[in-house]
């Protein structure tokens, strides 16, 4: 069992409606991709934002592999000034 | 210097950190939200000379947050009203207003003298544009940005640091993005990141302390909760944003070449300092009565000028204008910038003069 943590940022939370959640994985063997596809599953809405990945505070563009007790965020750009 | 005194006071700064602030150049693109409280600290600090850049005018509903501006200013631009309520607070310091909005077609122009960029806008596609021309040519973007009670704080570009593509690389859904004006903003929001994008500028040019490179720093206002996120450099993305901003500067409209009346010519082929260039052949009469010009052909023009500075001051003319016109549109496409000739030729000249 694995435990992610999501944190959710401007228009990705609005779309959420909460900045942070948890997912238990059943799998010991969970990459980044796969986390995305469970989130836009429950999110449709999700593919309509643009925004970058980061796991445990750093920005990634690849689909990693993840461990227990990391820390995924969905961070947009904002536009506002 | 007497109302920096308690600034100089700390040992980071002193008189010299004064000094290195009141020579910098820093341009502010956008004077709302963000921009005004930018402005105001950077020249409170002392900030030598800083160029604001906005084609907005005043409207009531900025006045909730953006303090530089009254009632009685709606209607006006932006730009105006700030360079003036500023200097009344502090008349040491220079303001440049340029009162149209940051494009594709001015950047080159605007850009030109400044050593810092504060991205102060509200809008994806001009943070794109600033990116780009600020890491053509080497110089640090200072970017905040808002979406309701969260903002956005980094600096891109800093000392080859990575850019704002290399954390958002470009999509074609981002134009569907809303600006403040529509999802709504606090005005503390915008004045506290606002600040913290002019101590950034000012840790940039006083070159103390850490600055927020490589990393981007997510503040809610709600809960209090400052997130830091790391990123790095991504070279696809750094030369897609190097290829776009040396286009946009070199997009500059080139200059003209000049075309000068006799009298001109007269004054400007007696000067030493220009170069004079007789392109006719050698046999082409008449020949120009003074020392000052040289007699290159035009088939050897190109060899000629190969050791020439491409700022230096040069008059061409043949024998009725149409080489000299030819021989200038050349140079100007190899870089030339400061070129003229005499339109209709040393056949015109000799009717009226010889």
């Amino acid at each position: 069992m694995m435990t992610i943590t999501v944190k959710y940022f401007g228009a990705v939370a609005d779309s959420t409606q909460k900045k942070e959640e948890v997912f238990r994985f059943e799998s010991e063997r969970i990459t980044l991709n796969l986390v995305q596809s469970r989130l836009e599953e429950q999110y449709p809405n999700l593919k309509n934002i643009t925004y970058s990945f980061a796991v445990n505070q750093s920005i990634t563009k690849e689909d990693v592999g993840l461990n227990d007790n990391d820390e995924i965020a969905l961070l947009p750009p904002f536009a506002g000034g | 210097m007497k109302r920096y005194a308690q600034q100089i006071a700390l040992p980071e700064i002193g008189i010299s950190g004064q000094q290195k602030l009141s020579q910098a150049k820093v341009l502010v693109i956008g004077v709302g939200g963000l921009g005004c409280p930018v402005l105001q600290n950077l020249a409170a600090a002392g900030v030598g000379c800083i160029g604001i850049v906005d084609g907005d005018v005043v409207e009531e509903t900025n006045l909730h947050r953006q303090y530089l501006y009254t009632l009685q200013d709606c209607g006006k631009n932006k730009v105006e009203v700030a360079a003036e309520a500023v200097l009344k607070q502090n008349p040491e310091v220079k303001i440049i207003p340029y009162p149209n909005y940051f494009s594709e077609s001015n950047a080159a122009e605007i850009i030109s003298e400044y050593q810092v960029i504060v991205d102060c806008t509200d809008d994806i596609a001009s943070r794109y544009l600033i990116n780009d021309v600020a890491l053509a040519k080497g110089i640090p973007m200072v970017y905040a940005s808002l979406h309701a009670f969260e903002g956005q704080l980094s600096v891109f570009n800093c000392k080859n640091g990575p850019s704002y593509r290399c954390l958002f690389p470009e999509s074609d859904s981002l134009e569907t993005m809303q600006n403040c004006n529509d999802s709504g903003v606090l005005g503390v929001l915008p004045n506290l990141l606002g600040v913290m994008q002019a101590t950034e500028v000012l840790k940039i040019i006083l070159e103390i302390g850490e600055v927020i490179s490589e990393k981007i720093m997510v503040y809610n206002g709600l809960n209090n909760s400052m997130q830091t996120i790391g990123f790095q450099r991504n070279e696809i993305e750094i030369k897609k944003g190097i290829q776009h901003g040396l286009s946009v500067l070199k997009a500059e409209p080139t200059p003209k070449v000049g075309s000068l009346t006799s009298a001109e010519f007269f004054a400007e082929a007696n000067n030493k300092n220009n170069l004079v260039i007789d392109i006719r052949e050698s046999f082409e009469e008449p020949k120009l009565d003074n020392e000052n010009y040289k007699s290159v052909p035009l088939a050897q023009l190109d060899d000629f000028l190969k050791s020439i500075d491409r700022n230096q001051k040069i008059i061409l003319f043949c024998q009725n204008g149409n080489r000299s016109q030819l021989a200038a549109g050349y140079l100007q496409k190899n870089g030339f910038t400061n070129l003229f000739h005499l339109p209709n030729g040393i056949e015109a000249l000799a009717k009226k003069t010889l």
